[in-house]
């Protein structure tokens, strides 16, 4: 894929307070990259410096082969759609949406038709004469980016579009932000904290924390194999246990062994991560299987979700499909861990 | 329920006796008879009078220059005033703001005072500049202060949006910043023009011998006699001060209701 | 940084040679000794504020203070509850049109209104009219050019900026914390004295700055509605400067008037002060 941003070891601190701690990364062309993390990380940050509302105090921003670090906001072929839309209260949706092109001196009769163009593209009708005020939620969200769509800039920086949104209506404009970003070819940089939104949404997926990135790669990769801890506990695995390396490939957990698929060695500390549909939870004992307390359960998704106290104290979730297992929270089971979806993490744990 | 009718009838008896005055000079202004004591029928003779006196004449033009001036001094002092301290924040700005308002929250005797013997110290005579720039050391804070307001239901991110889309600095303020603030200088501006033409206290301290503003010219009339001219000029003041309200009130519900998100 | 500063530079200058300067030049030539008919020479005296303990002038001061103290009492009866119902009132549109009423009085010249006070009140004015037609034989009325005059005129003169700042206040008050006072068993009297009052003590607060700071400087309402025959403050000040052109003495007056008006807020703040701590937390 053709390269079209990269970002070169940029740092940026507000007095003393270290906002970006030396990031690089690279979008490619018609991508639909997300920056995941939590508030304070520095997404918004860095989303600023791509903009060109902020400047990096070190690094390079680089769009298509060309060093922009020094360029003013209006001379970039970056637009943006603002964390709470920022639409122009006095101007009507119309206005709105042509200033980009308006300011650059287009003909009225283009600016007309792109216009048009760009209201077909986000599906909204018959709201052209009428000023923000008097849109929804989602309204805005689409004149917005229709706004920032119309320049047709090379990348569009998406910064937590949702925030101001309810639950049923974000997960309906997902999909049209997807949609949207696909028919108009254009690389979407989204910023967001709701890991669905990121997993669903994106080609590549970028985890932040401090400052920093932790891990890159798509939402299936990152999914399967979270670097470490605190990317696994963000994208919403909650099984982390901590056991000790045994040699050939095994792990001590609990006072128990299982067989896993990676290298281990000796006596060396280890975190791994495990999702509970390969968690098997059983009421009798059996081969292998980790004593543990049942702590509580619940229906979701068409599974009976089993909430379980292993005895060295850590919990674990594991999914059963027959929905009557009767055991009662407080009451003994049996744990089967399959070894082989076990994922080794890296780095500290958080 | 009693309680509330009870709160109703009294709202409207204040009312009542706030407007008996002023309607009652009204009525009077178009009294053909010379004594406020008898009617004699319908009459313009004394608005006729009005506007054939000179002096009163001369008097309103002077209130005018001087309320226009100062209104315009104060949108651009007042607007370039709030914008920049708000674009600046700093421990010394909002010294600045803060005194700033306190024209606002002087006894007029004391400034109309502190005016004259500023002016007399500086050697400056008594007269249209002298109403101007002391009318002025509130009609800044009132704009200063509307456009203060502006400025707080001003989302800074649309200017930052323009410059996204392309927009110079130049352009984003002048098409982004001033349409929001607009209302807000405009309703500044309006407060100014009235506090100016209304003001007595003030003037009659920094005026010269020559140049009466109409307050003045009323107060010294009145202190005369009651003469039914005066009804005439009262009335007219009155109505100019309801169309003056009418459109602030228009100037602000407009803003009301753009800005309502 | 320096971008902000320029642009806040007309500020910086107004509020130099419009605020500062102008105050501590009152206050330097209150200590300044007067020469000749109209001089003032540069030499540091005690002497204006010496004078102003003589009887006539202590006098008017005490005079003076006790009838702004009356006029401001007098408007916060009525305008608080005035203010307060017109913010309980439901129908919206009744209440735009209320406010309108009170907002046009507010705007319209004071000398406009009190005009048609004096033409009410004069001797053989409409009100003397009105009491002959119901069966009053009497003399004319001398109720104009008194002292309760005086009072009513500067009510009625100030009377919108108690309303609005009270009627702001109120419509900013949330009717269910109310109404969770009267669950609680708080009668309406003591709801009222235990919420609604300490809530919207700041509105009262700033209704009662707005009334009495102007209230010791109206001169001309004292003048045509005491018929120069009841002096305040603002008659005074303005006699130095007008007819004994004694300009350092009026200063002095003048920073007297500033301390004792500080004084007379901060004590009413104080007075008001726990409402004030308990509306700013909410």
């Amino acid at each position: 894929m053709e390269e079209i941003l990269r970002l070169e070891n940029i740092k940026k601190s507000y007095g003393s307070v270290i906002a970006l701690d030396g990031v690089s990364i690279s979008a490619g062309k018609g991508e639909f990259v997300s920056f995941l993390g939590p508030s304070g990380c520095g997404k918004t940050t860095m989303l600023r410096i791509i903009a060109g509302l902020s400047r990096a105090d070190e690094g390079h921003v680089i769009l298509e082969g060309r060093d922009i670090t020094k360029l003013p906001p209006e001379k970039r072929a970056v637009n943006t759609v603002f964390q709470n839309y920022a639409l122009f209260p006095h101007m009507t949706v119309e206005a709105n949406i042509g200033y980009g092109l308006r300011v650059s001196g287009v003909k009225k009769a283009e600016i007309k038709e792109k216009t048009a163009r760009m209201l077909e593209l986000v599906r909204l009708d018959g709201v052209e004469r009428k000023y923000p005020s008097q849109l929804s939620g989602g309204q805005k969200q689409r004149v917005a980016i229709a706004r920032g769509l119309i320049n047709s800039p090379k990348i569009l920086l998406l910064d937590e579009p949702m925030g101001a949104l309810d639950l049923q209506l974000r997960r309906h404009l997902g999909e049209e932000i997807k949609r949207i970003q696909k028919e108009s070819g254009t690389t979407f940089i989204y910023i967001t904290h709701d890991r669905d939104e990121a997993m669903n949404m994106s080609d590549k997926m970028v985890v932040m924390k401090d400052g920093r990135f932790v891990q890159e790669g798509t939402p299936q990769s990152i999914y399967d194999s979270p670097a470490n801890v605190f990317v696994a506990g963000f994208i919403g695995l909650s099984n982390i246990l901590h056991g000790s390396g045994l040699s050939g490939n095994r792990i001590s957990i609990s006072g128990r062994t299982i067989n896993v698929g990676f290298e281990t060695s000796e006596n060396e500390s280890i975190d791994i991560c495990v999702r509970s549909e390969h968690v098997l939870v059983a009421s009798a004992e059996t081969e292998g299987g980790f004593p543990a307390v049942l702590r509580s359960k619940s229906y979701s998704g068409g599974f009976l979700r089993l909430s379980c106290v292993l005895e060295n104290g850590e919990e674990i979730t594991g999914v059963r499909e027959d929905k009557c297992f009767d055991i009662s929270p407080g009451e003994r089971v049996f744990v089967h861990i399959s070894g082989a979806h076990c994922t080794r993490l890296g780095g500290q744990a958080v | 329920m009693r309680l509330k009718a009870a709160g109703r009838i009294y709202i409207w008896l204040v009312l009542l006796l706030m407007y008996v005055p002023m309607l009652l000079v009204i009525v009077y202004s178009f009294n053909e008879s010379k004594l406020s004591t008898v009617w004699a029928g319908f009459s313009l003779n004394w608005y006729r009078k009005l506007v054939t006196n000179r002096e009163i004449m001369e008097a309103l033009k002077n209130s005018l220059t001087v309320g226009l001036l100062c209104s315009l001094l104060s949108m651009i002092i007042g607007t370039i005033g709030a914008v920049g301290l708000d674009r600046c924040r700093g421990r010394l700005n909002s010294a600045v703001s803060a005194l700033s308002v306190v024209p606002l929250m002087m006894p007029e005797i004391i400034t109309g005072l502190v005016f004259l013997l500023m002016f007399s110290a500086i050697g400056l005579k008594a007269g249209l500049l002298t109403l101007v720039l002391a009318h002025s050391s509130f009609c800044i804070p009132y704009v200063f202060m509307t456009v203060k307001g502006s400025l707080s239901l001003f989302d800074r991110s649309t200017e930052e949006a323009a410059r996204d889309l392309g927009a110079s600095e130049a352009r984003t303020f002048a098409e982004i910043t001033m349409p929001q603030l607009l209302p807000g200088i405009v309703s500044g501006g309006l407060l100014s023009f009235a506090m100016s033409m209304d003001d007595v206290v003030i003037s009659f301290f920094v005026t010269g011998p020559k140049t009466n503003t109409l307050p003045i010219k009323i107060y010294s009339q009145m202190k005369m006699g009651v003469t039914p001219e005066i009804n005439a000029l009262c009335t007219l003041m009155f109505l100019f001060t309801l169309a003056a309200v009418i459109l602030f009130a228009a100037v602000t519900d407009k803003q009301r209701k753009k800005m309502k998100n | 940084m320096k971008k902000g500063f320029f642009a806040a530079l007309p500020m910086y200058i107004f509020t130099l040679f419009f605020v500062a300067v102008p105050l501590i030049y009152l206050a330097a030539l209150s200590f300044m000794e007067r020469n000749g008919v109209w001089g003032v020479d540069a030499s540091f005296t005690l002497d204006n504020y010496r004078r102003i303990s003589e009887p006539a002038y202590y006098g008017t001061f005490i005079f003076s203070l006790k009838l702004s103290l009356i006029t401001t009492l007098v408007t916060a009866l009525i305008g608080y509850p005035f203010g307060y119902l017109m913010s309980r009132c439901e129908n919206g549109r009744l209440r735009a049109c209320m406010l309108f009423l009170v907002i046009l009085p507010f705007w319209t010249n004071a000398l406009v209104r009190i005009y048609g006070f004096i033409i009410l009140l004069r001797g053989n004015g409409l009100l003397y009219s009105l009491l002959k037609l119901a069966g009053y034989g009497g003399e004319q009325l001398s109720f104009l050019y008194t002292q309760p005059a005086v009072i009513l005129g500067m009510v009625y003169a100030l009377l919108p900026f108690m309303i609005l700042t009270v009627y702001s206040s109120c419509s900013k008050l949330d009717p269910t914390v109310l109404e969770a006072a009267r669950d609680l068993g708080a009668s309406g009297f003591k709801g009222f004295v235990t919420v609604t009052l300490p809530l919207t003590a700041d509105g009262l607060l700033s209704g009662i700055m707005l009334v009495f700071i102007p209230s010791m400087g109206l001169f001309f309402i004292s003048d045509l509605m005491g018929g120069g025959k009841i002096i305040i403050l603002g008659n005074l000040i303005k006699n130095q400067i007008m007819t004994a052109h004694d300009y350092p003495f009026a200063a002095a007056l003048s920073v007297m008037m500033l301390i004792m008006m500080l004084v007379c807020l901060g004590a009413v703040r104080l007075l008001l002060g726990g409402g004030r701590k308990r509306g700013e937390t909410r």
